[in-house]
């Protein structure tokens, strides 16, 4: 069998965030087609360690590669091949679900059908499509943020608590499209509380501490 | 780059048509600026027509800096310009789409603003072509640099007061130079060959071209 590509590559890297070590000579890699799990508490490093990954964070020590791609120099090119769901929705209020998944297709040149497709799984049809983001509820937001982020069936995704605010049955989705991804040859990096409910499906798990990811 | 600029463009217009910032928030403070200063000169009408050019440009001017607020708050509302970096999108491009967006805004409420001058203050406008290029042209130099400078100050906690502050010093010279064109233009002294319109074609190039440029950079940081 072949041997698995590495996706990322994180070697003794330091993140400082206002003087305060949020990762500290932290190591972290990830393959193709496998589903990453990081635990952690409050604080403890597993969102600038995302971030990270997805090139909207820099760093100080230590080495980053994305792709292959050294992440000390332009983090542009591999942008294109990751997505991100953070804590934000990174949606517009004053645009409806619709609108919000027209405008991201749009950005990405991706068909908005294909939009639609995910937004559908995700449990969003019908009338909820044209209502303002700004009115719907955490948990109605974050199925849209993810649908986005699916869409665009990126090559990495970074999911940081995925979880927060969504329903049994949003969570239910996340888990089947998040396998479907894996069988894809895609790898889908989860940050959550959450450990129990994604740790059936993870291929391996982190452990982050004090700005250090402990291998499980 | 046209394209992340079309799409920028036409989605901060379709919010500002949903959420009506400017109709309902900038408009007023246009007319109340307006009216305070027709009250403030009520005794000496001569002097309103004086000072018409330098009030349209120092309303249009703070006009502005809340339009130019108001676009970067878009960005800050749920972490979205962390998805424009993230899709993407050409950087310049999306500098384009920002000023042209809010360059749309502020032609609108110039409208408005120049239709205060002439009926409040009761100036006659000869060359409306002419001024209408020079306000166009002078409100670009505004964004150019605006646009740049918000992007910078948006993630500051202090945005609503560091903006104004490196804003207004920069763009003086289209302070000056708009009220010397409006003033020769409403005195039918001069047209598209004056040097005041000249210096203000001169600005917006030149901040239009290192928008363009360093805007990356500046949504990175």
């Amino acid at each position: 069998m072949a041997p698995r590509r590495q996706v990322v590559k994180i070697e003794q890297v330091t993140v400082l965030l206002g003087g305060f070590p949020a990762l500290a000579r932290c190591d972290f890699d990830v393959f193709e087609a496998e589903i990453v799990l990081i635990a952690g508490s409050n604080g403890s490093g597993k969102t600038t360690l995302l971030k990270l990954c997805a090139g909207i964070c820099g760093f100080r020590e230590g080495s980053v590669r994305v792709f292959g791609v050294d992440m000390k120099g332009s983090r542009a090119d591999v942008r294109k091949f990751v997505g991100y769901v953070g804590h934000a929705t990174l949606l517009y209020n004053d645009l409806t679900v619709r609108e919000n998944l027209k405008f991201i297709a749009s950005c990405l040149d991706i068909p908005f059908e294909r939009a639609f497709e995910y937004a559908s799984e995700f449990g969003l049809s019908g009338k909820m499509l044209d209502q303002l983001v700004g009115t719907l509820s955490a948990g109605q937001r974050k199925r849209v943020s993810l649908a986005a982020a699916f869409s665009r069936e990126c090559e990495l995704l970074l999911l940081d608590e995925p979880h927060a605010s969504l329903d049994h049955e949003g969570k239910e989705f996340l888990e089947q499209v998040s396998i479907r991804f894996r069988e894809l040859g895609r790898s889908v990096v989860v940050a959550s509380h959450e450990f129990e409910r994604m740790e059936s499906i993870a291929d391996r798990r982190y452990q982050m501490d004090s700005g250090r990811a402990l291998k499980l | 780059m046209f394209k992340a600029a079309k799409v920028i463009a036409v989605k901060d217009l379709r919010i500002e048509l949903r959420s009506k910032v400017v109709l309902n928030q900038i408009l007023p403070f246009v007319a109340v600026v307006l009216i305070i200063f027709a009250f403030a000169f009520n005794k000496y009408p001569a002097l309103l027509v004086t000072v018409a050019p330098g009030l349209y440009w120092v309303t249009a001017l703070f006009s502005s800096l809340l339009a130019l607020q108001r676009s970067f708050s878009l960005e800050s509302e749920n972490n979205a310009k962390d998805a424009l970096i993230l899709y993407g999108l050409d950087p310049a491009g999306i500098y384009i789409g920002k000023v042209i967006a809010v360059l749309v805004e502020m032609v609108l409420l110039e409208v408005f603003l120049t239709l205060g001058i002439v009926f409040l203050y009761s100036t006659h406008l000869h060359e409306l072509a002419d001024l209408a290029f020079s306000s166009i042209v002078g409100t670009l130099g505004i964004l150019a640099v605006g646009v740049t400078f918000s992007a910078m100050t948006s993630a500051s906690k202090a945005k609503e007061t560091i903006l104004p502050l490196l804003l207004l010093p920069v763009v003086a010279p289209v302070l000056l130079s708009g009220t010397k064109a409006w003033e020769n233009e409403i005195a039918g002294k001069a047209g598209l060959g004056d040097p005041w319109v000249g210096l203000l074609i001169l600005f917006a190039a030149a901040f239009l071209a290192l928008g363009t440029l360093t805007f990356g950079s500046v949504l990175e940081e």
